[in-house]
């Protein structure tokens, strides 16, 4: 019986042999694409930029780039594998790239549905916009920067100071713009000098495309919305004693908390925002004593009617724009039982009256009163 | 074959056999197959624990009646030495095919995300080598194997944390919007993942301890119930209804979430411990085919012979030249209904039992 096995797996592994084998490539041969910068081009293609690291020691430039016009992403990999020396492949693609115009003008879903298919690409890649002709973004000589792959990938990793940021993965995109709620966001990028780039804003969609950008301190406090989590500094600019003067407070913020609550009623939507803001005192130029409980109080006050103006700022917008990046929808939908979709809330939420309530705590000023 | 006293199977082989024979790679697109009821699919594992709860009963009813025989047994001693032989065939067909099924989806899976660049074939090839070293061992090495399974594979739950991380928690928030055709659908859809429970009429024999043989296997129901709703719930708050219905494998798109320092795509890592569940349920599958075989062929007779020709078989339905829409036909529409009879045949055969015990009293 184990003689008739041995020739059994033996005739198997000789009739491998028959069949015709390419080459398969070895990890050496691969190019790992790291950004793919997405732009508009003429005869309604896109034009698309790839950059990879470079693997030769002694080439002059520390990345290699590829820029095609092509349908689709993958036919960029096809056409720049023909031009580079490798075979790209999207396994380390950690950045996709979209041009203002390109996101406003052709809208960014069947690009990231393409990606999102290819069972290579992480869900967890980083999606952002960017201001201008995203070929001169992508090939400027950021000197002192690493590699623009690990610098961009780098840079959009959420830390604490850019937490005004939503840091919106394929995933985050695909689940926000195709949920029957809220709308994405993503990371708005611009060049600040010739060496570097910088979040400047947060770019607002509206389905697949883009309708709106959002200042960074307003952000702050939607991100503060959007989830209960530890947000960026912020800075405000307030009168302290009802006259010209102004006073500069920067608040590290060390806690938030949010509730939103609604009626329910689609005919008489009504919405509640209550958050709770915690915090120390890093910079101040008033001249309250800040030890004396009253006039911390008085400051605190000062400080949450700040922040409520920021939140109906932004909520105004955001109702203007027939959009939810926050996902008021989703403590909507509990109470309200008519048949739902994306439309019914956007005209609901559009009609809605919020009312904010914003209460701020200082719990330390530091080593100074 | 295992050589040693006929009852060998003890509680823990019975719990952790009922465990394995359920999900299967089957969990890879469950949330998927439950997605026409939206983010109300995580109240399904509870319906399905609540049905297999109540199916058990009339299984270890028959069982009971006759201790010692296997399904394929009873049916010869009810239906009939030819209609009951006829009835096996059947069976064996059915066990064939989810034997296929199995590990076409593995096969499928491991292709389109670990070896984009290479066929089936081999994969195939080597998955049902292991699967007959294990299935020749008898049913105890089967039974030894699922308790492996299970521990090289249950620790992945603690992946889910990412997945909980970036959750909407709002989406579970029960809103029963569909009417009961999408329910019934979406359990028919996930029933893929049940339809091992009813081999325990194979292997219930073998029991040592055969009285306690439903809670031993209620808590095997129990321990896939709750990994069926760990993954149905981190699916509901992570996805949106729109990837619950588009995404093929979303279990896979909950390991691309996790991020670690030291390894990347944990998902691949993923894939290849699964194929431990995967060839857990599938080896139970093939043993219940070759007595189904042996049944048929040789008169209940252990043949080892039978054994390799189940598994050329099951292979060339997985790899062999079977046009795709026979093979989804079988997998997704014959196995699932047939695993629907299986599930009700024995109280069929009880009522004849209960016929037949009256008729035999009587005279």
């Amino acid at each position: 019986m184990k003689i008739k096995l041995v020739i059994f797996i033996m005739c198997i592994s000789l009739l491998t042999a028959c069949n015709i084998q390419y080459e398969q490539p070895t990890i050496e041969n691969y190019g790992m694409v790291g950004v793919m910068g997405i732009d508009v081009s003429d005869k309604g293609k896109m034009e698309i930029t790839l950059t990879l690291p470079q693997p030769e020691k002694d080439a002059e430039t520390k990345t290699q780039v590829y820029t095609t016009k092509v349908n689709s992403p993958h036919e960029a990999l096809m056409e720049g594998s023909t031009i580079s020396e490798k075979i790209l492949s999207t396994a380390q693609l950690r950045v996709i790239l979209f041009s203002e115009e390109f996101a406003r003008e052709k809208g960014v879903w069947e690009t990231l549905e393409n990606l999102y298919r290819d069972p290579r690409v992480g869900t967890n890649t980083y999606v952002a916009v960017v201001k201008g002709s995203m070929k001169e973004f992508l090939t400027k000589d950021y000197t002192d920067k690493p590699d623009i792959n690990r610098y961009l990938n780098k840079l959009l990793e959420p830390t604490t100071i850019t937490a005004f940021s939503p840091f919106t993965s394929i995933h985050q995109f695909i689940r926000q713009s195709t949920n029957r709620v809220s709308d994405p966001m993503v990371p708005y990028l611009e060049n600040v000098s010739n060496e570097s780039m910088k979040i400047s804003m947060v770019a607002l969609f509206k389905g697949e495309k883009m309708v709106g950008t959002m200042e960074r301190d307003e952000a702050k406090i939607v991100e503060a919305l959007r989830k209960n989590q530890k947000i960026a500094d912020i800075s405000y600019v307030i009168d302290e004693n009802n006259n010209e003067e102004r006073t500069k407070v920067i608040i590290n913020f060390v806690r938030s908390r949010r509730k939103i609550k609604s009626n329910g009623d689609p005919n008489n939507p009504e919405i509640f925002l209550h958050v709770y803001l915690s915090g120390a005192v890093i910079d101040y130029t008033g001249e309250l004593n800040l030890e004396i409980q009253e006039e911390r109080q008085k400051l605190e006050e000062k400080l949450a009617e700040q922040i409520e103006g920021r939140i109906v700022s932004a909520i105004n917008t955001f109702q203007e724009l027939e959009i939810d990046p926050i996902g008021i929808g989703h403590y909507f939908r509990m109470k309200d039982r008519s048949k739902w979709d994306k439309n019914h809330w956007n005209d609901v939420f559009s009609r809605a009256t919020v009312t904010t309530h914003v209460e701020s705590r200082i719990i330390t000023t530091g080593t100074l009163r | 074959m295992d050589k040693g006293k006929f009852k060998k199977l003890n509680k823990y082989h019975v719990i952790f056999l009922t465990n394995c024979s359920l999900g299967g790679m089957y969990n890879f697109s469950i949330s998927h197959n439950l997605s026409t009821v939206g983010h109300n699919l995580w109240l399904i594992p509870f319906i399905y624990f609540i049905l297999a709860t109540i199916l058990l009963i009339p299984m270890l009813r028959l069982c009971s009646h006759y201790p010692s025989d296997t399904l394929y047994v009873i049916n010869e001693k009810l239906v009939g030495k030819w209609l009951g032989k006829g009835v096996n065939v059947l069976i064996l067909l059915y066990a064939i095919f989810q034997v296929a099924s199995e590990t076409q989806l593995h096969v499928r899976i491991v292709q389109s995300v670990t070896l984009p660049n290479y066929t089936i074939l081999f994969t195939t090839i080597t998955y049902f080598l292991v699967m007959v070293c294990i299935v020749n061992g008898g049913i105890k090495s089967i039974a030894r194997f699922s308790m492996l399974a299970f521990f090289m594979t249950v620790w992945m739950g603690y992946y889910s944390q990412w997945a909980f991380g970036d959750a909407i928690f709002t989406h579970l928030f029960p809103r029963i919007e569909q009417g009961v055709s999408h329910w019934i659908l979406a359990m028919h859809q996930g029933s893929h993942t049940m339809l091992g429970l009813s081999l325990i009429l194979f292997y219930y024999p073998y029991i040592t301890d055969q009285k306690k043989a439903y809670k031993h296997t209620i808590i095997g129901v129990l321990l896939y119930i709750l990994l069926l709703l760990l993954i149905c719930i981190a699916s509901v708050v992570y996805f949106s209804t729109w990837q619950l219905e588009n995404l093929l494998y979303p279990l896979l798109n909950l390991y691309q979430a996790v991020e670690l320092s030291n390894v990347e795509r944990i998902e691949n890592l993923g894939i290849t411990l699964y194929i431990f569940l995967s060839l857990a349920k599938a080896s139970i599958f093939l043993w219940v085919a070759k007595k189904g075989l042996d049944a048929v062929l040789s008169k209940h007779k252990n043949k080892t012979r039978h054994l390799y020709i189940l598994s050329v078989v099951s292979a060339f339905i997985v790899a062999g030249p079977i046009p795709n829409t026979f093979q989804r036909l079988a997998y997704d529409n014959w196995v699932v209904y047939a695993g629907y009879v299986l599930f009700l045949l024995p109280i069929f055969l009880l009522m004849l039992h209960k016929i037949k015990s009256r008729k035999g009293s009587s005279t």
